[in-house]
């Protein structure tokens, strides 16, 4: 910096009492006297208690082009307040010769303006400026003017725009250079509309540059504006014509021809307006291949290192430490994302702040942006920040690069009540608890199993075939039930068909208590063989006779025999003896064959009445 | 006749899924590599005993612990598909039920539905679809047998009544809560193994994306056609395609 304007210096004195109220702003030029075809940098510092401090707005510099050349912030955090300082830089090239103000640069932040104060500047015209300009290129170009005067035709003023670049890769840089040349003077300032561009993002490349080149003999000088551009989308994207409109004096006059007066004296000085503009440049963009594609990747392509380190590498649990993470190099810096910080239980962390700084050096745009965090650590012992991933397109080589940062191992030892509390990080309340430090998942099973209870019912929900059993089971009992009501409708039918099942269980009784209680089973003989019949007959059991038995079966069933009547008399008799022997004459093979004799004949009277 | 027919199932019940119950051999190795943090190792051991005893709630929570903790790629996404279905063997398990629901909130997503009363939903999902079907089951075996023996023993038909009437009514119960759970359900579950899958309008690469579906995301796939699925993400109700590749089908 060649020196500082005095106002400048009057605003850094009163710095601190704008610093009172949040935001303090200061303006300063490299030189306060230059050349036509010089240039003067202005820095425009705009500082403040917080991490992004408005931008500055510039007041009307008609006399000057103005040009952004970039910016660049720094950040404090001194023991949790944050500071930052914004500088940016325009670059201003003269227009007229004179001297120029440049009115207050204002800043509004709460509600509140803060300004600089005026900056004058001398501007001269080449040749006569009081401060050297750097080289002679402004003299050589100033005699090809002169020699060059007299100009006039269409050739002779012409505006082309080039791309160094036909075919990139999205986001990849590509400078676009409008060049305006002119082998005539001027009238005037000549206008310029920038091109029409959709689908790129814009970087301006100033200064505007100047030179001399000869084509055909003639000398042109030429003026040159360079924009980077960053393709926001692939495919087939045109960049519009830019147009300059100027006025240049009209063709020569002959002094010998017939109208010469009138020529002089009514259009000899009036210029001629010429609009000129370029054709259309059209760019293939080639989207960013999927193949190999990390999965950190967030899209920046170019070329890029990155770095992490802290402010310190011993810290007490509860105390903050700046992690800040670096990315540097060419390509898109303000669509660069802040790479993904991995899980870090052991730490808490707060937002990220950015900053960047950027230069233009030779066209490219180049610089660094600085991701800063405060991380808090959680607990004690050797604690590690680990790798964090970044990935770039490098559009040389056509692939992703991975890159990385190294490990940070930290020394954290354990806070006590005296340890200093972060000034925006929660105090810890004095009432002793169970402090959650961090969440995970649960440990594994030692005994993975199921209960008795859960196999169970899925091994019941599993078979379905044996569900059938209590359905069938359901069914046969309703259809018994059926039966027996139907039978509770037709006694007599009911006595005559269970006469014998009746009688043959009432049998098996009596044939089992032959050998203990003789005279008990002779009884249940009697009285089973009067049961059988009576049931058969629909008579009561009680009084029967042998002779009304046998007069009933021929009457009822005449198909019965004679020797059925016979072996039933025969029977019927044994029974009545044995009743009335006593029972010391009944033993167990007496009392079973009188069993099977009154089976015998039971069942024949069982057939003889069904036939 | 009757309770030698209920003490027969009764038994069956007990005994025959007595061989399921206890750890197979080899959880003690997988525990240790899990310990030990070598995650790899845990989930080839854990997937060895899971082949062996799919419906084992515990191995399948182990393993989705280690895919969990191993943190590959497609890892997350098979841990959520192993939560879920540990919690589908045994939703009431706490461990289960915290570490799903703490991979599901990775995921964007939770367990409870919000607005839904945790204390409600635990109860509506105690018992797993399994379980409800095994319950519905013993209220049918129950209510018939005491039908049938009500049947068969006119003379005890009055005192078996009030069982009766009570079992067919948790029959009942337990069959409609059963239909409810059905019907809730997610239809042919799956969870999202890309990091960010991209849901396209079509079943192919030059239909436009729809959406991203982020890893660990429950889904229902709802067709298939070729190497492209179509699934429903169930918290968004979005719709869209993705590779086959890109979800896991529980």
């Amino acid at each position: 910096m060649k020196s500082v304007w005095p106002a400048a210096l009057v605003a850094l004195l009163l710095a601190p009492a704008l610093g009172a109220q949040g935001v303090t702003i200061h303006a300063e030029v490299d030189r306060t006297q230059v050349s036509l075809d010089e240039e003067v940098v202005l820095s425009v510092s705009v500082s403040g208690d917080q991490a992004n401090v408005p931008d500055p707005l510039l007041p009307s510099l008609p006399n000057f082009n103005v040009y952004p050349s970039g910016q660049t912030q720094s950040i404090n955090i001194v023991n949790g307040k944050v500071s930052s300082s914004r500088v940016y830089n325009y670059v201003l090239k003269p227009r007229f010769p004179g001297k120029t103000t440049i009115d207050p640069i204002r800043v509004v932040s709460g509600g509140k303006t803060f300004a600089t104060d005026p900056i004058q500047i001398v501007a001269v015209r080449p040749g006569s400026a009081a401060q050297p300009p750097p080289n002679g290129g402004s003299t050589e170009r100033r005699q090809a003017q002169q020699s060059r005067r007299g100009g006039g035709d269409g050739s002779d003023v012409y505006v082309t725009a080039s791309l160094d670049k036909e075919k990139v890769y999205v986001n990849e840089q590509l400078t676009l250079t409008v060049r305006f040349h002119t082998a005539v003077n001027l009238l005037g300032n000549a206008q310029y509309d920038p091109p029409t561009i959709q689908g790129f993002i814009l970087e301006e490349l100033p200064p505007e540059r100047h030179g001399e080149i000869s084509q055909k003999g003639r000398v042109f000088h030429f003026s040159e504006i360079k924009t980077a551009l960053f393709p926001a989308q692939s495919g087939k994207l045109v960049i519009g014509s830019a147009k300059v409109r100027c006025q240049v004096q009209p063709d020569s006059v002959d002094p010998f021809a017939s109208d010469f007066f009138q020529k002089f004296l009514y259009g000899g000085l009036a210029g001629q307006t010429r609009e000129l503009k370029t054709t259309p440049l059209p760019v293939q963009v080639l989207p960013l291949p999927d193949k190999n594609k990390p999965e950190y990747f967030s899209g920046a392509v170019g070329r890029f290192r990155v770095t992490a380190g802290v402010d310190r590498k011993s810290v007490k649990v509860g105390e903050a430490i700046t992690f800040s993470l670096t990315v540097e190099g060419n390509g898109n810096l303000k669509a660069l994302d802040a790479p993904k910080l991995p899980e870090m239980p052991s730490f808490r962390a707060f937002d990220t702040v950015t900053s960047m700084s950027m230069t233009k050096a030779k066209d490219v745009v180049t610089g660094s942006k600085v991701f800063k965090t405060v991380l808090v650590p959680r607990a004690s012992g050797k604690l590690s920040i680990p790798s964090i991933p970044f990935s770039f397109f490098d559009p040389a080589v056509g692939d992703y690069v991975r890159a990385g940062t190294a490990p940070i191992e930290l020394e954290v030892t354990g806070g006590g009540p005296t340890s200093p509390v972060v000034g925006f990080v929660t105090p810890e309340t004095s009432t002793p608890g169970v402090t959650s430090l961090q969440e995970d998942i649960r440990y594994v099973k030692d005994k993975p199993g199921r209960s008795p209870l859960s196999s169970a019912l899925a091994v019941a929900a599993g078979s379905l075939w044996i569900h059938i059993l209590p359905l069938l089971a359901f069914l046969g009992a309703t259809l018994y039930g059926r039966y027996d009501e139907y039978l509770k409708l037709d006694p007599v039918g009911a006595r005559f068909r269970g006469a014998l099942a009746k009688a043959r269980k009432q049998l098996r009784k009596a044939q089992t208590l032959a050998s203990t209680e003789p005279a008990k089973a002779v009884e249940i003989l009697s009285a089973t063989l009067s049961g059988f019949l009576a049931d058969k007959l629909n008579l009561s059991a009680q009084g029967l006779t042998l002779r009304e038995v046998q007069q009933k079966l021929k009457t009822r069933f005449p198909r019965s025999s004679d020797d059925t009547m016979i072996q039933l008399k025969a029977v019927w008799e044994d029974l009545e003896q044995m009743r009335f022997a006593g029972a010391q004459q009944l033993d167990v093979p007496r009392t079973d064959a009188l069993v099977s004799e009154i089976d015998a004949v039971l069942e024949t009277i069982e057939k003889e009445a069904r036939r | 006749m009757t309770s030698r027919l209920l003490g027969a199932c009764a038994a069956w019940l007990c005994l025959a899924p007595l061989p399921a119950y206890a750890a197979p051999e080899g959880v003690a190795q997988a525990n240790e590599s899990y310990r030990q943090g070598r995650y790899a190792e845990a989930v080839s051991g854990y997937t060895a005993l899971v082949e062996r005893q799919p419906d084992n709630p515990g191995l399948r929570y182990n393993l989705a612990n280690a895919y969990f903790k191993k943190a590959g790629t497609g890892d997350f996404g098979r841990s959520v598909a192993e939560y879920w279905r540990a919690y589908r063997l045994k939703p009431r398990d706490s461990d289960i039920r915290y570490n799903f629901d703490f991979a599901l909130k990775r995921a964007g997503d939770s367990l409870v539905p919000s607005g839904t009363p945790k204390e409600f939903h635990w109860l509506f999902y105690c018992l797993s679809d399994v379980e409800l079907l095994g319950l519905q089951w013993l209220g049918y075996w129950l209510t018939l047998l005491l039908a049938t023996a009500a049947i068969l023993l006119p003379d005890r038909r009055e005192g078996l009544k009030p069982y009766l009437a009570g079992a067919a009514v948790a029959w009942a119960l337990v069959g409609s809560w059963w239909g409810l759970r059905l019907a809730s359900d997610v239809s042919s579950p799956g969870v999202v193994l890309e990091s960010s899958a991209e849901a396209r309008s079509g079943p192919g690469p030059n239909f436009p994306v729809s959406f991203n579906a982020p890893e660990g995301r429950r889904v229902s796939i709802l067709s298939k056609d070729g190497d492209w699925v179509e699934i429903g993400v169930l918290k968004e109700g979005l719709k869209g395609w993705v590779s086959a590749r890109s979800v896991e089908r529980l």
